[in-house]
């Protein structure tokens, strides 16, 4: 069973464009995000995935521009709907974060204000960015209840976040996330916080909102798992980079970077019940943030690496099929398994 | 693209005030200390000599042959001299109060913290008795027991402020006990003590360093009260509550001097011990909100 | 990996129960309101065997460990440690059961106190056990560091110059300076980056035969424990709902909620996704425990005799048990 790829020819919602973030810290500073491009459709979903410090995170924190003080973007551009985001001032940001771009963070137990009753909270968030009197959003709360699978949605609006299970409490972040419905919306390791019978539901929820709204999502997640089952397309970010994109079948069938594959065949491994005693593992560790040299991020921990990977970094270039790019000087090619 | 952007802070974001090391402050320790272990060298005069022939002589006033810089007061004491070993009374009797009301207060608060049950209640039932004891009544009560001095204000101080500590650390430990490393250590057959001082204690030092730094001022501050009192340290030694006492009622008179002087040394010093409490606060541990 | 010896296991847990007591009466020792974590918990490992704890939030797996590594006593039942109940121990006999059951933890980064160095807190153990010279200690400090990967030079430095999975190593060489015959691994990767995961998962293999040590692995993560565990044992809202060899587990998955479990597994490959979720229903917590089955709310399969009556735990000849009405033996 496969769900069928929309198509994508309409213009972009979302383009970035040689994003740059940088972090700093009594160690120094260096760029989180160092470049990262790409584009995205109504309707669509693309994961980005990475491990620990690969600014993944960073880089959707980027997007809603709701970095940390020590962060900032330091060039590039974010095009929502046509418009630079990067320019707008704090007073715009407000304005546009919640109708036009939303977050799905990561940890409900956080982000749920436990001093105050569940469908107040969604309410809030609808009067925040549309005039509507308040029993209005109260039942549009409440209908915003009904469509995350939330049983009892007029009880239940009543409820506070501790009265809820955590499956449930996720369930409201998302209503809270769709209901401005947002042309962008952000999925922070959508199933992290969730226990694994839980995890499948959620999936499938938050596809069928997808579907029902045409919001394009970003799923930002370390789980190759969650890739497989709801993205069109991956971007895998590795150092603050994206070092390959590709459709999701093309990525797992050919991956064409070393860092791509190992994580593939990784974690493929570890989904794998019947395979060999030893676990295939990529040596080494990420590198630091500070004191990132020149050249390919992944050369120390590849395989594959030449000199010339160790002097200069790799630009982005086409792997085979439209719209598969790699930044690797020498892209594997054939099945990853 | 690639233009630079109009809402970046000017600078480095992370040089914001807080960061930045108040040298000022830092300066006044520095002063009170050096006052306060070596008055002779600094003072000019004998705090204690009266003269006669300088009775209320403003400041910068020359008379015999000797600057009063701060003025004299009503008996021709030097002012400047007095606040100087007056530095040395607020610094001996907030060293000694911080210094033990910490090692108490520490103790306990691990205490409490680590074993809970009976010992916290103990613990912090009489530490919320003690918070309510009307801290001047009790000055004047042991003042009346024993000789006047110095000693009564330390006793004083200690007891009220080694409560802070405790319930500071308890808090601290309370939430360190649920940390995986206390349970190796119970694993690997660590003994209370070691548990207590070996892996709680390092991890809240900060906090108790930082308390006692804010505490310095505090106590300067409560000794200046008592001492205006006199509670105090008795006279004619020279405490900066009881100049100010002293000074009270030139004030009438337009003698401000005796007064304003060692107020504003108590100022500089219980403001300068804020500012440098906070900044090591944020230096130690940005966490730390609750002090 | 390899097979139980038919003599005596060398850990055994028999009819481990542990519940909290929320109210009191009034001026009463007596619980007027209990919730129950765990109910009757029968398990055995035995030696160089790794046996899989597999289960959700509130399982009760972690309290389990807790148990096991007297960090928390049991209501009822007992834990046997090559026969003799370790609720009893004490002095030396305790002394020398600490040795021999280590604990490995999730999150690496609460595992080491941050204001000890490496050399601390890998010796540790041998420090307080008393019974090693200083020398002696430096030395097997250093080979625990050699045997997970570490060199010497991370005996000077501190926790917080370490990255997540070197934290993990360095707690890893920590449990083993005494030369323990169990540990319990609480899910010991599950904090880990999928790169670094593979990394330490070898490392315990390899020690595991090296130094022929029996793992009891906890973890929420099927995949992880049927692939290294010999025996595996299913828990939910603090039973034992299934427990047998692993190979016979994946093969058989005859409880239903193990079955839930590995068709909840998210695909391999986007080939393999899935248009329906696998399982409906929330997780129930110790606190609303269902009466009868515990599972039976969220169960396809549950009948009138599931709500009333909950299922004993049946094995079959080959040891593999089930607690499942539905299930024939």
């Amino acid at each position: 069973m496969s769900t069928p790829i929309p198509p994508h020819s309409a213009p972009p919602v979302l383009e970035v464009e040689e994003l740059r973030t940088s972090l700093g810290s009594r160690r120094g500073r260096g760029n989180v995000v160092d470049g990262v491009s790409f584009s995205l459709s109504a309707g669509e979903t693309l994961g980005i995935v990475g491990e620990s410090g690969s600014g993944k995170t960073m880089l959707g924190m980027s997007l809603l521009r709701l970095l940390p003080r020590a962060a900032q973007i330091v060039s590039g551009s974010i095009r929502l709907d046509g418009r630079d985001i990067v320019g707008c001032t704090v007073a715009e940001m407000r304005d546009i974060r919640g109708a036009e771009i939303a977050l799905i963070p990561q940890d409900p137990m956080v982000s749920l204000d436990p001093l105050f009753r569940v469908g107040t909270q969604i309410a809030e968030t609808l009067r925040a960015h549309k005039p509507v009197a308040a029993g209005q959003a109260m039942s549009e709360a409440v209908e915003l209840l009904r469509r995350v699978n939330i049983p009892d949605p007029e009880l239940r609006a009543q409820a506070y976040p501790f009265e809820m299970s955590g499956g449930m409490r996720q369930r409201v972040v998302g209503a809270i996330g769709i209901a401005c419905t947002p042309k962008v919306l952000i999925a922070d390791e959508p199933t992290t916080a969730l226990d694994v019978t839980v995890q499948a539901q959620y999936l499938a929820l938050l596809q069928r909102l997808q579907r029902e709204t045409g919001v394009a999502l970003i799923v930002i997640t370390h789980d190759f798992g969650v890739v497989a089952q709801i993205c069109d397309r991956v971007a895998v970010m590795y150092a603050g980079r994206i070092v390959e994109q590709a459709e999701v079948g093309r990525l797992f069938d050919a991956p064409a970077h070393p860092y791509s594959r190992a994580l593939i065949e990784a974690s493929a491994a570890m989904a794998n019940e019947g395979g060999g005693r030893r676990f295939p593992s990529i040596p080494g560790e990420p590198p630091p943030l500070f004191g990132r040299g020149e050249g390919c991020a992944f050369a120390p921990r590849c395989a594959f690496a030449r000199d010339r990977c160790r002097r200069e970094a790799p630009p982005q270039t086409s792997a085979g099929p439209a719209g598969h790019a790699v930044r690797c000087f020498y892209p594997l090619e054939g099945d990853a398994r | 693209m690639f233009q630079r952007l109009r809402f970046l802070p000017k600078g480095d974001p992370l040089a914001s005030p807080h960061r930045r090391v108040p040298w000022f402050s830092l300066g006044v320790f520095a002063m009170l200390f050096v006052c306060g272990l070596f008055p002779g060298l600094v003072a000019p005069m004998d705090p204690l000599k009266a003269n006669f022939l300088a009775l209320n002589a403003p400041p910068l006033t020359t008379a015999g042959g000797q600057l009063y810089l701060l003025g004299s007061d009503h008996l021709g004491r030097d002012v400047l001299s007095r606040i100087v070993h007056g530095s040395s009374i607020a610094l001996y009797v907030s060293l000694i109060a911080v210094l033990f009301s910490s090692v108490i207060g520490t103790t306990l608060g691990l205490l409490a913290g680590y074993y809970r049950g009976w010992v916290d209640q103990l613990v912090m039932r009489v530490a919320d008795t003690w918070i309510a004891l009307p801290t001047v009544s009790f000055a004047i009560f042991l003042t009346a027991m024993r000789e006047p001095g110095a000693t009564n204000i330390i006793i004083v101080m200690i007891l009220v402020f080694w409560t802070r500590y405790a319930r500071i650390v308890r808090g601290e430990v309370l939430s360190l006990r649920e940390r995986d490393f206390v349970k190796l250590a119970i694993t690997a057959g660590a003994s209370p003590l070691r548990i207590l001082f070996v892996h709680l204690l390092p991890n809240v030092i900060n906090s108790v360093i930082v308390l006692a730094t804010l505490l310095i001022g505090n106590v300067i501050l409560s000794e200046a009260t008592l001492s205006f009192l006199g509670l105090g340290v008795p006279a004619p030694h020279p405490a900066w509550g009881a100049m100010l006492a002293d000074g009270r009622n030139g004030l009438m008179s337009n003698r401000w001097w005796a007064t304003v002087f060692p107020g504003l040394a108590i100022i500089l010093v219980v403001g300068a011990s804020n500012v440098a409490g906070d900044w090591l606060r944020r230096r130690l541990d940005p966490n730390l909100r609750n002090l | 990996m390899t097979t139980a010896s038919p003599t005596r296991p060398l850990l055994e847990l028999k009819g481990l129960g542990r519940h909290l007591t929320l109210a009191r009466a009034p001026f009463s020792r007596e619980a007027t309101r209990t919730v129950s974590i765990l109910d009757n918990v029968n398990l055995a490992i035995a030696e160089n065997e790794t046996v899989g704890l597999v289960g959700e939030s509130g399982s009760g797996k972690t309290t389990t460990a807790r148990i096991i590594l007297r960090l928390d006593s049991p209501s009822s039942g007992q834990v046997l440690f090559s026969g003799e109940d370790v609720g009893r121990l004490d002095g030396r006999a305790l002394k020398s059961y600490r040795r021999n059951v280590q604990p490995v933890f999730q999150d690496p980064y609460s595992s080491l106190n941050p204001r000890l160095s490496v050399a601390t807190i890998v010796g540790e153990p041998l420090f307080v056990s008393g019974e090693f010279a200083k020398a002696e200690r430096r030395a097997r400090v250093l080979q625990a560091l050699n045997a997970v990967g570490l060199q010497a030079d991370a005996l000077g430095r501190y926790p917080h110059e370490f990255s997540g999975g070197q934290r993990q190593r360095i707690a890893i060489a920590r449990a083993l300076t005494l030369q323990p015959r169990l540990l319990i691994l609480d899910e010991p990767v599950s904090a880990l980056d999928i790169s670094i995961r593979a990394q330490v998962m070898n490392l315990l293999d390899e020690l595991q035969q090296r130094m022929r040590m029996s793992y009891l692995l906890i973890s929420h993560d099927l995949d992880l424990v049927v692939r290294v565990a010999d025996r595996v044992e299913v828990m939910y809202l603090g039973t034992i709902v299934e427990s047998g060899p692993t190979r016979s587990i994946a093969k058989e998955r005859r409880h239903p909620y193990t079955r839930a479990l590995f068709d909840s597994k998210l695909p391999a490959h986007p080939r393999e996704r899935r248009a329906i979720a696998p399982i409906e229903g929330e997780l129930a917590s110790p606190l609303n425990r269902p009466r009868g089955c515990p599972f039976h709310p969220r169960c396809a399969m549950a009948t009138e005799r599931c709500r009333v009556e909950a299922p004993p735990l049946r094995a079959d000849a080959a040891g593999h048990a089930t607690a499942c009405h539905m299930v024939e033996i």
